[in-house]
C-alpha cells in the first residue's frame, strides 16, 4: 500500500466513525427539543422523564461525538496539508464558521444544558436544549458547504503556483452539490433517531417493561419521525442524481463520462477517472436499505389501537431495523466521497498534490493504526454504554444534574 | 487576527489544562467532578482554535500541524482519551462498583492522556519555537516536560482552591503560547476569506468568553457532588 493509500484510508476511517456519531446527536437532539417543549408546555412528569432518558443517550454518545471530531479536525492539517496550502483560502472558510459559530457554542450550550437541570429556570433550560439543535443543524450546514466545494469547485480564482483564492462566498451556498444535498443529510438524521427511539422502545415492549406510558410515547414518536424522515430522505437522495450527474459526470455512468474522462486526462495525466467499485456497489446498497425502512410506514396504520405492539413481530423488526440507516450512511458517504476520486477536489486538485509532503509509509501506518485501534476501542465502549443505559430503562433514583451522580 | 487566535489558543491552554491537570492529579470522582460541569465548554477551545487557524492562516495550519504531526497526533491522542473518560465516567455508571473512595480504572486512562495532551503540545510549542523540521531536539522535550509540569500544577491549583498560584500557571501558559507563536511568519488568507470570517470571529469571540464566564458564575456553588455550605444548614 503506498503511503497515499493509507492516508486515504484514515481519512476514510476518521470520517465514518466521526458521522455515525454525528447521524445519532442530530437525530436524538430533534427528539429532544419536541419532548422538552412538550413538557414545558404540557408539565406532564411523563416528558421530562422522556427527556432525560433519551438525554442521557445523547450525551454519551456526544463525547464521542467531540473526540472523533477533533481528530477529523485536525487531520486536514496533518495528514492533507497540501489541501490547506492549495485549497485553504477557500476550504477553511466555512469549516472556521463552523467551528466558531456552530460547534463552539453547541457545546457550550449543551454544558449548561447537562448541569444545568434544576438550577436553572425551565424556560431557560428548554431554550437551551433549542439553541443546541439549531447550532447542531448550522454545523451540518458549514461542513456540508465545504465538503461541497471539494465536490465541485466553485468560488475561487486559481493562482499561477496552483494555490487557489476565495473570490465569491455566495457561490459556495447555491453549490447544487451542496443544496440538494443538506435536505438528504438532515432527514436521514433525523430518521435515524426515529429508527434508534423506536428500536429502543420497542425492545423494553418485547422485555415486558412496566414502563408502559412511557415507551408507548416513545415508540409512537419514534416511529413516526423516522417514517418522515427516511420518506423525506429518499426523496431528497433521488433528486441529488440530476445535479450531481451534471457536475460530476464521471460519478454515475452516464453519456458524459467518456467526455469527463477524456479531459481529465489531458489535463491531469493517465489515471483511472471511474468512481472506485465501493462507491458504486455502496450506491446500490443504500439505496436498498432505503426501500427497506421506508417499509416502517406500513407501521403508522398499526399505531392504531397500539395493534403495533400487540402483535409482537413489529417490535423484533424495529429491534433489527436499528443498525440499518447507520450502515445506509456509510455507503451514501462512500458514493459521494468514492465518486470524487482521484481528486482532493474534483476536476482541481488531485490526491497526491493534497497528502502531506514527506509522510513516510511507515509513520502513516503507525499513525493510522493507532488512532484507529484507540477511535474503535472508543466507539465500542460507546456504544456499550448507550446500550447499557438504553437497556436499564428510565427509573433514576433522584432528579438532579443529567447524570448517574444522584 | 492574531490577536484572536491567540486568545482561543491561550484560552484552549488555561482552561483545558486544567482539564488535563485535573485529569493528572484527581485521587477520584469527587475531585473530577469539580471540573465535571465545565469539561466540555473547556475542550472546545480547541476546535474554535483550530478552525480559525484554517480560516485566516490556511497555509500555517497545514505547515504547521504538517510538520509536527507526530507531537500534534500525540497531543490529540490525549485530548481524546480524556474527553472520552470523562464523558464516559461522567456519564455512565459502569455496573461493577467504584468503590468506596471514588475510584476507577478510567481514573489512570484518564490520567495517561492528561499526560500524552501535555506532553504532545508541550512538544509542539517547543517544536514551533525552535523551528524547522520536527526532532526530538533541546526545546522539544524541554516543552514537554515544562508543559506536564505546569497542566500538573495548574490542575492541583485549581482543586486545591490556590488562586494566586493558579494565576501563575496560567501566565506561564499565555507566556508560552506567546513565545512560541512569535517565532511564526504568518500568510494570511486572501482578503475575501479574512473578511468574512474575521467579524463573525470578534463578534463571537468575546460571547464565547461571556458564556464562559456565565457558565462558571452559574455553577460557582460546590458542585451537586460536594458538601456544600450553600445547600444544607449546618456545616459543610
Amino acid at each position: 500500500m503506498s503511503v497515499l493509500d493509507i492516508a486515504r484510508l484514515q481519512f476514510a476511517t476518521t470520517t465514518i466513525f466521526h458521522f455515525l456519531f454525528v447521524l445519532l446527536t442530530l437525530g436524538l437532539v430533534t427528539l429532544l427539543v419536541v419532548l422538552q417543549t412538550s413538557w414545558l408546555v404540557t408539565k406532564k412528569p411523563v416528558y421530562e422523564r422522556m427527556t432525560r432518558f433519551w438525554g442521557r443517550l445523547y450525551v454519551i454518545n456526544y463525547f464521542v461525538g467531540i473526540a472523533t471530531g477533533v481528530v477529523l479536525e485536525l487531520q486536514f492539517g496533518m495528514g492533507w496539508s497540501g489541501l490547506s496550502h492549495y485549497l485553504g483560502d477557500v476550504f477553511g472558510a466555512p469549516l472556521a464558521m463552523e467551528t466558531l459559530i456552530a460547534f463552539f457554542l453547541e457545546s457550550t450550550f449543551l454544558g449548561l444544558w447537562i448541569f444545568g437541570w434544576g438550577r436553572l429556570n425551565r424556560f431557560v433550560h428548554t431554550a437551551l436544549i433549542w439553541l443546541v439543535a439549531i447550532t447542531a443543524y448550522l454545523s451540518v450546514f458549514w461542513v456540508l458547504a465545504a465538503n461541497s466545494f471539494l465536490q465541485h469547485p466553485v468560488g475561487y480564482a486559481q493562482g499561477a503556483d496552483g494555490v487557489i483564492e476565495l473570490t465569491d462566498f455566495g457561490a459556495l451556498l447555491t453549490n447544487p452539490t451542496f443544496v440538494v444535498a443538506l435536505p438528504h443529510v438532515v432527514f436521514a438524521a433525523i430518521g435515524t433517531g426515529g429508527f434508534v427511539m423506536a428500536g429502543i422502545s420497542a425492545w423494553h415492549f418485547i422485555r415486558r417493561t412496566p414502563e408502559i406510558e412511557f415507551f408507548r410515547k416513545s415508540l409512537r414518536l419514534g416511529v413516526v419521525t423516522a417514517f418522515v424522515g427516511i420518506f423525506l430522505t429518499i426523496g431528497a437522495g433521488f433528486a441529488q442524481f440530476g445535479p450531481v450527474g451534471q457536475v460530476q459526470p464521471t460519478k454515475f455512468d452516464g453519456p458524459s463520462r467518456a467526455g469527463a474522462v477524456a479531459d481529465f486526462t489531458a489535463r491531469f495525466g493517465p489515471g483511472d477517472y471511474a468512481p472506485p467499485v465501493y462507491a458504486t456497489i455502496g450506491l446500490g446498497f443504500m439505496i436498498l436499505i432505503g426501500m427497506v425502512l421506508f417499509c416502517v410506514g406500513l407501521f403508522i396504520p398499526l399505531l392504531h389501537r397500539d395493534a403495533i405492539i400487540r402483535l409482537q413481530f413489529p417490535l423484533y423488526l424495529l429491534l433489527l431495523a436499528i443498525p440499518l440507516p447507520f450502515i445506509a450512511a456509510i455507503f451514501g458517504w462512500l458514493i459521494r466521497e468514492g465518486g470524487r476520486q482521484p481528486f482532493a477536489a474534483y476536476g482541481l486538485l488531485p490526491l497526491e498534490d493534497a497528502i502531506t509532503p514527506g509522510l513516510s509509509a511507515g509513520s502513516a501506518l503507525a499513525s493510522y493504526l493507532i488512532f484507529t485501534v484507540v477511535l474503535a476501542g472508543l466507539a465500542v465502549t460507546d456504544w456499550v454504554l448507550i446500550a447499557r443505559a438504553a437497556h436499564r430503562g428510565p427509573a433514576e433514583p433522584t432528579p438532579g444534574a443529567l447524570t448517574p451522580l444522584a | 487576527m492574531i490577536l484572536l487566535l491567540a486568545i482561543l489558543f491561550c484560552g484552549y491552554f488555561i482552561l483545558a489544562g486544567l482539564d488535563y491537570g485535573v485529569a493528572l492529579v484527581a485521587t477520584g470522582r469527587r475531585e473530577l467532578d469539580r471540573i465535571a460541569p465545565f469539561f466540555l465548554g473547556n475542550e472546545v477551545w480547541l476546535v474554535a482554535a483550530i478552525g480559525l487557524l484554517f480560516g485566516v492562516f490556511p497555509a500555517d495550519e497545514g505547515r504547521l500541524l504538517g510538520a509536527y504531526r507526530v507531537p500534534a497526533g500525540l497531543a490529540l491522542l490525549g485530548v481524546i482519551t480524556v474527553t472520552a473518560t470523562f464523558g464516559l465516567r461522567i456519564f455512565a455508571r459502569p455496573s461493577h462498583a467504584d468503590g468506596a473512595s471514588g475510584v476507577s480504572p478510567l481514573d489512570g486512562v484518564a490520567k495517561i492522556g492528561g499526560a500524552l495532551a501535555a506532553l504532545g503540545w508541550g512538544a509542539v510549542l517547543g517544536a514551533t519555537w525552535h523551528g524547522g523540521p520536527f526532532s526530538i531536539s533541546v526545546p522539544v522535550v524541554a516543552g514537554a516536560l515544562g508543559m506536564l509540569a505546569v497542566v500538573g500544577v495548574h490542575g492541583w491549583a485549581f482543586l486545591r482552591r490556590r488562586w494566586a498560584i493558579l494565576a501563575a500557571t496560567t501566565a506561564v501558559l499565555i507566556g508560552s503560547v506567546a513565545v512560541a507563536g512569535s517565532t511564526i511568519t504568518w500568510h494570511p488568507a486572501s482578503s475575501t476569506a479574512v473578511d468574512l470570517v474575521a467579524p463573525v470571529a470578534y463578534a463571537l469571540v468575546p460571547l464565547l468568553i461571556l458564556i464562559q464566564g456565565a457558565t462558571w458564575w452559574v455553577f460557582r456553588t460546590r458542585h451537586v457532588s460536594e458538601p456544600s455550605a450553600v445547600r444544607r444548614t449546618g456545616s459543610a
